[in-house]
C-alpha cells in the first residue's frame, strides 16, 4: 500500500505527462483512431495504475476493444502515443499479454488445447525456434491454472465456449507478462469459467500485475475490479473504483441507454 | 500384351521424382491457405500467370530469337502471378468488394490478357510456341531432365522453408491478431506464405497446367483434414497425398501422350479426397450419419424409458424403440431389463434436472446435453475445482 501513494498522487493530477512516465506500466496520451467516418477513439488521455484490475466499460461502439488493439498496435494510431514503461510498445512486447475475443478465430483449426496455450510462448521462441519439452511443460502448468489440464489433448473445436475462453486465458498466462489486456473474457461463459477467470484475475492482482478487462456487466464491476476506465470514444472517467465509478460518469457514458434501475444496481452492487 | 506400364527409363524416373516432390510441396504449402480459408487465392494466382508466360516468351524471342526457356517463362509466370495476387489483396482491402469478387475479376481479366498475348505469340514465327500449350493443361511427357531437376530443387527449398517456419505459419493462420500482438510482422508472414504458394504454383505450371494446378494446393489439404486434428500430422499427410497423386498422375499420363497430366493428377487426388469424405471416422459423411442416427435412437429410447417408468401410455414410436432395444417383449410387457433400465433412466433424469437448475450455464455448455448423469460431485464438466 505504501508504494501506491505516489501513483495515486500522479493519477489524481489528471495529467499523464507530468510524472515520471517510465515508472508507469501504461500511459496513453492523446490517442486517436479513425475507422470510418466518426473517430473510434478520440483524444484518449489515460495513465493506468501501477497494478490492479481495471474494468474498461462503456456502451457498444465506445471503442473499448479498439483501445486494447491500439495499445497493442493492431490498429493504426492516427494521433497520440502509447507508452509502456516509458517506451514504445514495439520494444516492450514481452511485457504485454493479450486475450482476444473468442469469436475472432476459427475453432475448427487443427490444434489441441495445449497447442494453443503453447502459442503464448512463441514470442520468446521466435520465428525460427522450435517448441521444446520445457515449453510444453510451462503451457501445461498454465492449463492447470485455469482448471483445464485434463483436456490438454482435446481438439479445440470439441471444447465448450467457456473452455475455449479458458484456453485463451491460459495462453495469456503463458506469456508471463506484466500487463494483461483481455477483450471481453466474460462474454457468454459458464459459471465454471467465470469462476476460473475471477480466480486468475485474483492471482494476477496478488502478483501486482496490471490487468485491463473489457467488461459488459456493470453490476459486477465494483465487486471484481479495483479500478475503472469509463470510455465513450474518449475518457469519461478513470481511476480507483470508489472515485471513478460514479452514477454521473455512467450517465455521461451511456446517456439514455442505461435505464435507472440498471444504474442503481451497478452502484449498489459490491 | 498391351504395354500399359513401360519399364522406367532414367528420364522417366527423374520426371517422376520432380513431379512427386512438386506434389509434396504443393500439398504442404497449400495447407496454410486452406486453413486461412483463402484456398481460391491460388486460382487467381495460377490464372494470372498466363500473361507473364506469354510476355516472357515474346521477350525471349525478341532478345534471343528463342522464347522457350523454362527459367524465363517461370520468372514471367511468377511476376504476373504476383501482380494478380496483389490486385486481389488490394481490391479486398481497399474497396467494399468481397474476396470472391476480387478473385473472379482478377482471374478472368489476367487470363483474358494472357489469351490475347498468346494469339500475338502465334502470329509470330517463333519456334517452340507449341510448347506454350502445355502451360494450359500440363504435360510431363515433354519435360526434360533438366526441367525435372529444377522442379525438384525448388520444391525441396519450399519444403525446407516451410518446415523451419512451421509453427510460425500455424499461429499466423490461426490467430493473426495474436501473432501481431507478439510483435510479429503478419505482413511479412503473409508474404512468405503466399510467396511459397506462388513459387510452387509457378514451377509446377508446365507439368500440371495452370487450369488445374489449383487442385494440387487445395485437394490434398482438404483430404488430409478428414483424418487428423493435429496440424503437423495434417501437413505431413497432405504432402503425402499430394506427392502420391502427382507421381501416379505423371506416371499414368507419361504412358499416354494425349492424356493431360494435370487432369490425371487431379483425378487421383480427387479419388483420395473422396475416400476421406466417405470413410473418415470422425469427419466423414458415413460416420456423421451413423453418429446422428445413434444419438437419435438413444434419445428415443430414453424418452420411451421415462414413459415406461412413469407408466404413461406408449406411442407406436416408443414401442418400436423399446422393442428394438430389448426392453419390451412381443406382447408389450416390459422385460426385466426394461424395468431396470427405466428405473435407472428415471433416476438419472431427476438428477439431471436438479443439475440443470443449479448450474444452468454449465449444463447448456455440456456436449451431451441432457444425457446420462450430471458430472461427479455435481461440479460442471472440466470444472475448476478449488485445486
Amino acid at each position: 500500500m505504501l508504494v501506491e501513494a505516489p501513483i495515486l498522487l500522479n493519477r489524481r493530477s489528471g495529467d499523464p505527462h507530468v510524472a515520471a512516465a517510465q515508472d508507469l506500466p501504461l500511459v496513453v496520451s492523446r490517442l486517436g483512431v479513425v475507422y470510418d467516418r466518426a473517430p473510434a477513439l478520440w483524444n484518449v488521455d489515460w495513465a493506468a495504475p501501477a497494478s490492479g484490475l481495471v474494468a474498461v466499460v462503456g456502451p457498444n461502439g465506445a471503442g473499448k476493444s479498439t483501445l486494447l488493439k491500439a495499445i497493442l498496435g493492431l490498429v493504426r494510431q492516427d494521433s497520440g502515443s502509447v507508452k509502456v514503461f516509458g517506451r514504445d510498445v514495439g520494444s516492450m512486447r514481452q511485457s504485454i499479454a493479450y486475450v482476444p475475443q473468442r469469436s475472432t478465430v476459427d475453432w475448427d483449426f487443427p490444434a489441441s488445447a495445449l497447442d494453443v496455450v503453447t502459442m503464448g510462448l512463441y514470442g520468446r521462441i521466435g520465428w525460427f525456434g522450435r517448441v521444446r519439452g520445457h515449453h510444453r511443460d510451462r503451457a501445461m502448468a498454465c492449463l492447470e491454472q485455469v482448471g483445464m489440464a485434463d483436456l490438454a489433448d482435446r481438439q479445440i473445436g470439441a471444447l465448450s465456449g467457456g473452455q475455449q475462453q479458458r484456453i485463451f486465458l491460459a495462453r495469456a498466462l503463458a506469456q508471463d507478462a506484466t500487463i494483461y489486456l483481455m477483450d471481453e473474457p466474460f462474454a457468454g461463459v459458464d459459471a465454471a469459467t467465470e469462476g476460473a477467470i475471477l480466480e486468475t484475475l485474483d492471482t494476477l492482482r496478488a502478483a501486482h500485475k496490471l490487468v485491463l478487462v473489457v467488461h459488459h456487466d456493470l453490476q459486477t464491476v465494483r465487486r471484481d475490479f479495483t479500478d475503472v476506465l469509463v470510455l465513450n470514444r474518449t475518457v469519461i472517467s478513470a481511476g480507483p473504483m470508489s472515485l471513478a465509478f460514479t452514477e454521473g460518469a455512467l450517465q455521461r457514458a451511456y446517456g439514455g441507454r442505461l435505464a435507472a434501475p440498471e444504474l442503481r444496481a451497478a452502484m449498489a452492487a459490491g | 500384351m498391351l504395354d500399359l506400364f513401360p519399364p522406367l527409363a532414367h528420364n522417366t524416373l527423374v520426371v517422376l521424382t520432380g513431379a512427386g516432390l512438386l506434389g509434396v510441396a504443393a500439398g504442404v504449402v497449400g495447407c496454410f491457405s486452406f486453413l486461412r480459408r483463402q484456398a481460391l487465392i491460388s486460382d487467381a494466382i495460377s490464372h494470372a500467370t498466363l500473361p507473364g508466360i506469354a510476355a516472357a516468351f515474346l521477350l525471349g524471342y525478341a532478345v534471343w530469337g528463342e522464347g522457350r526457356s523454362l527459367a524465363l517463362l517461370t520468372a514471367g509466370a511468377m511476376a504476373s502471378g504476383f501482380l494478380g495476387m496483389l490486385a486481389v489483396r488490394w481490391i479486398r482491402e481497399e474497396t467494399r468488394l468481397t474476396e470472391d469478387t476480387a478473385i473472379g475479376t482478377v482471374l478472368s481479366v489476367f487470363f483474358g490478357l494472357g489469351l490475347v498475348l498468346l494469339s500475338v505469340v502465334q502470329s509470330t514465327s517463333a519456334g517452340g510456341q507449341a510448347g506454350l500449350g502445355s502451360f494450359l493443361l500440363g504435360a510431363v511427357a515433354t519435360m526434360t531432365t533438366n526441367e525435372a531437376w529444377t522442379i525438384a530443387a525448388v520444391s525441396l527449398m519450399a519444403l525446407v522453408t516451410t518446415s523451419v517456419l512451421f509453427k510460425t505459419f500455424g499461429l499466423a493462420c490461426f490467430d493473426p491478431d495474436f501473432a501481431k500482438a507478439l510483435g510479429w510482422s503478419t505482413r511479412r508472414l503473409d508474404l512468405a506464405m503466399t510467396g511459397l504458394l506462388l513459387v510452387v504454383l509457378a514451377i509446377g505450371l508446365k507439368a500440371v497446367g495452370l487450369v488445374l494446378i489449383i487442385a494440387m494446393v487445395i485437394i490434398p489439404p482438404a483430404a488430409a483434414r478428414f483424418w487428423t486434428d493435429d496440424l503437423s500430422r495434417m501437413v505431413t499427410l497432405s504432402g503425402a497425398i499430394g506427392g502420391a497423386s502427382a507421381v501416379a498422375g505423371a506416371y499414368i499420363s507419361a504412358g499416354f501422350p494425349n492424356l493431360p497430366t494435370g487432369a490425371v493428377i487431379v483425378l487421383v487426388a480427387g479419388g483420395l479426397f473422396f475416400v476421406g469424405l466417405l470413410l473418415s471416422p470422425r469427419r466423414g459423411i458415413i460416420a456423421e450419419a451413423l453418429s446422428l442416427r445413434t444419438r437419435r435412437r438413444r434419445e428415443a429410447v430414453r424418452i420411451a424409458l421415462l414413459d415406461l417408468a412413469e407408466r404413461r401410455s406408449l406411442d407406436p414410436r416408443s414401442i418400436k424403440a423399446l422393442r428394438s432395444a430389448g426392453y419390451l417383449d412381443p406382447v408389450g410387457e416390459a422385460t426385466s431389463a426394461g424395468v431396470a433400465a427405466s428405473a435407472t433412466a428415471l433416476r438419472d433424469h431427476k438428477a439431471w434436472q436438479g443439475f440443470v437448475l443449479r448450474h444452468p450455464e454449465a449444463a447448456a455448455d455440456m456436449a451431451d446435453w441432457g444425457h446420462g448423469r450430471p458430472p461427479v460431485g455435481d461440479s460442471p464438466a472440466g470444472g475448476v475445482g478449488p485445486t
